[in-house]
């Protein structure tokens, strides 16, 4: 509809909000009412329940952490305690090389197997991650029954249970007996030590008694190099019923000696570690 | 001399206009009025819920601020966790596959001998290198492979590689997954 302005013009208005006065005040209020109904709607109600909702989410948060300071402060004598030096033992956060041969040689001299050749790259830095090699088998017909050669094989690092491994691959030689009860020892040592080969040959020829083989075994053992994050407001994590159930087998392990670490210098001219009387030259 | 009033009747229907308009503003009014409060109401719920909000926030950050003091214990904590659940993974698969091992060594006959092992920590499967001195324990090897009582125990099971040795002898690969079924 067109809006005529010079109509409009002859309208008188004064008359019109005289006589009208109480229906424009009620317009006016309803105008108002019907503002502050909508602001309600789409602004109030939407917001007070946001506020709400944030309220509750702050509240958890508040909880979660409030939770987490009474974990940590359980946790006060966990730091030295027994346990976690035995996993720290059983996964130790670097190369277990020592560790691992140290337990091989153990287990071989509580089995009485000979260790007739060890195979590993001590040298190899990288992780898995960084490169992959295939894995090639050594003829163990060069094995001696003397003593352990080492060799540098290229073998290979794989993630497994998202942490690192070493290889080494080990020929043993014994009875049959003697090689499981050796393979059970390396599976209960820390750091801990899965065998991932086996391989068996009957061992014949001159002086040798019936009923020796030798064992090919390919021994992967493990360690943390994972890089992790912590998060103020992550909780802290759970210990998984799975989890408890290793606990309670950790006893089961066989842990290296711990071996004392040096904290002073002995000798240095302060002590006389031979008591050898000074003799002055005349 | 009479007088005519000409607008009496105008003002009786004025009046009676009057008198609903009153009504009329009385009622939006008192709606207004009404709907002021609830705006009120519901701007001092939502000043309180923010203020509410700031006192849980600052709570928050004093909780922070401790547990930041606590965090050579956490770090430590949290480390001890990774490695023991990696170490309950690998005590898993290994327990695993020594049942499987376990079970085959004690379900083939001392003629066959496992002569070698070989275990895929990424795919869980185990390989058996199996010899038997001659072709009827071979057959006992895959009469035991098939039967429905061991395949129902496995995820899977695959015989393969099936070669005879010159000593007459039958050596053979079988490929077994560790995982439950």
């Amino acid at each position: 509809m067109k809006i005529n302005w010079k109509d409009l013009q002859k309208v008188d208005f004064g008359y019109l909000f005289f006589q009208r006065r109480y229906f424009l005040v009620a317009l006016l209020a309803l105008g108002v009412t019907g503002i502050m109904l909508l602001l309600v709607i789409f602004v109030q109600v939407p917001g007070l329940f946001s506020a709400n909702d944030q309220r509750q989410e702050e509240k958890r948060t508040l909880l979660q952490l409030q939770q987490k300071i009474n974990a940590l402060q359980d946790l006060e004598t966990f730091q030295s305690s027994d346990i976690r030096q035995k996993i720290d033992l059983a996964l130790p956060s670097e190369k277990p090389l020592l560790e691992l041969l140290s337990g091989v040689s153990a287990a071989a001299q509580g089995t009485q197997v000979s260790l007739a050749k060890v195979e590993t790259n001590p040298g190899k830095i990288s992780t898995a991650s960084a490169s992959l090699q295939s894995f090639g088998s050594t003829d163990i017909s060069g094995l001696s029954p003397i003593g352990p050669t080492v060799g540098t094989p290229g073998l290979p690092s794989v993630k497994v249970a998202g942490v690192d491994t070493l290889q080494i691959q080990l020929t043993v030689v014994g009875t049959l007996p003697q090689i499981n009860a050796f393979v059970d020892r390396v599976e209960h040592f820390a750091p801990i030590t899965d065998i991932t080969q086996i391989q068996l040959e009957t061992l014949v020829g001159p002086g040798i008694p019936p009923g020796m083989y030798t064992a090919k075994l390919l021994l992967t053992s493990f360690y943390f190099s994972q890089t992790l994050r912590i998060g103020v407001d992550n909780p802290l994590p759970e210990v998984k019923s799975q989890e408890q159930l290793f606990l309670d087998n950790l006893n089961s392990f066989t842990f290296p000696q711990q071996t004392q670490s040096q904290n002073g210098i002995q000798g240095g001219g302060s002590i006389d570690l031979f008591g050898v009387v000074p003799v002055k030259a005349e | 001399m009479r007088e005519i009033n000409f607008l009496a009747e105008r003002r009786k229907a004025l009046s009676k206009q009057e008198v609903a308009d009153k009504r009329l503003m009385r009622l939006s009014l008192v709606g207004c009025g009404l709907m002021f409060v609830i705006f009120g109401a519901m701007f001092g719920g939502s000043f309180f819920l923010n203020r509410e909000i700031g006192t849980v926030r600052a709570a928050q950050d004093a909780a922070r601020a401790q547990i930041t003091s606590d965090h050579s214990t956490e770090e430590a904590y949290v480390i001890y966790a990774h490695k023991l659940s990696s170490l309950s993974q690998i005590y898993q698969d290994r327990q695993a596959k020594r049942d499987t091992i376990a079970y085959f060594a004690s379900a083939f006959s001392p003629d066959i001998l496992i002569k070698g092992l070989d275990f895929d920590q990424k795919n869980k499967l185990l390989f058996f290198q199996l010899q038997s001195i001659d072709a009827f324990h071979l057959q006992e090897i895959f009469h035991l492979v098939n039967s429905p009582d061991v395949q129902s125990k496995f995820l899977s099971l695959n015989p393969s590689s099936l070669l005879r040795t010159p000593d007459g002898a039958y050596e053979m690969s079988l490929a077994v997954s560790t995982q439950k079924k």
